[in-house]
């Protein structure tokens, strides 16, 4: 892809003017705002997914979705939240479709879906992984993106209170799962 | 004992560890190869739709082609119901019963007509 003089009023135009023009239909706005979001939105799906591959096929249709519903974006300032959100949606999708559960509710010790050996020393990739995806969302929006219960709750259509015992558990868990790892990297 | 670090009241106490390996795993992704395969499903999407369109728009012109007959034989029959009512009320108009509640409507609405007209509504 070759660079314009466009592309370098592009990339130094304010996100919501290019939002803007996106929203208007502009596709080269439109690839810049890809090429200024894309490595958050995945290593976000990242953090969920623990699949690169898959990650980066959801990250593809969280782009492809916002393409096509940019017209109902009300606040260009809003973008990156709204694309966190359609990104979150994705992959909520995606786990329906592969028919495993999202609700933490739905398994039975609360927040695990399997239990590794306890003398395992466990990466963060792996231990994220034995996290339900309810609670390991919370936990990576939390964490990862730095947002706050409320808008966690905002972004994950889940009540306030779930958010924070998902949380509350969810570091508990991923303390225990850790201890070894932190112990051997200290 | 694993620290925690907390700035914000509305927050909970975050533990660092977790948060450091959070970091860590941040990579800074070049947009070239996702970008490129992106564009190319917008691509074949944008084709997918105004192909989509192309078969709409014809099909739409087929229906209509074949449905001219029966649609212009429903516009003339309508008309001419409508023309048969019209000439059907005419005797109506000079029945002294139609004149009494032509009468009666309008002296009813006369009140409200004046309130009307004199903005006193």
């Amino acid at each position: 892809m070759s660079l314009s003089p466009s592309d370098d009023i592009l990339r130094s135009a304010a996100e919501a003017s290019v939002v803007a023009l996106a929203r208007a239909g502009d596709q080269p706005a439109f690839e810049e705002l890809v090429r200024r979001h894309q490595s958050s939105i995945r290593n976000l799906l990242r953090s969920l997914c623990r699949n690169m591959a898959l990650a980066d096929d959801l990250a593809q249709e969280t782009f492809l979705q916002a393409w096509k519903q940019l017209r109902t974006l009300r606040v260009p300032d809003a973008f990156k939240s709204w694309l966190r959100k359609l990104a979150i949606n994705s992959w909520r999708q995606h786990l329906r479709r592969e028919g495993g559960f999202w609700n933490a509710a739905e398994v039975e010790e609360g927040d695990v879906m399997s239990t590794p050996a306890a003398t395992e020393g466990l990466d963060l990739n792996s231990a994220l992984g034995v996290l339900a995806p309810s609670v390991r969302l919370c936990i990576v929006l939390s964490y990862r993106e730095g947002m706050s219960h409320s808008e966690i709750a905002a972004a994950t259509q889940l009540p306030l209170g779930t958010v924070k015992s998902h949380i509350a558990r969810g570091t508990v868990r991923l303390r225990k799962l850790l201890a070894a790892y932190d112990s051997s990297h200290e | 004992m694993i620290p925690l670090m907390s700035n914000d009241p509305m927050r909970e106490p975050q533990d660092f560890v977790i948060r450091r390996l959070l970091a860590e795993q941040e990579q800074r992704l070049p947009p070239d190869d996702f970008l490129l395969k992106l564009s190319r499903r917008m691509d074949g999407q944008k084709r997918g739709r105004r192909l989509y369109r192309i078969l709409a728009i014809t099909g739409c012109l087929v229906l209509s082609a074949l449905s001219a007959p029966w649609v212009a034989q429903g516009t003339s029959n309508l008309i001419e119901l409508t023309a048969m009512g019209l000439r059907a009320m005419g005797p109506l108009l000079y029945h002294p019963l139609t004149l009494f509640i032509v009468g009666a409507t309008t002296i009813g609405c006369s009140p409200v007509i004046y309130l009307w007209r004199t903005g006193r509504w």
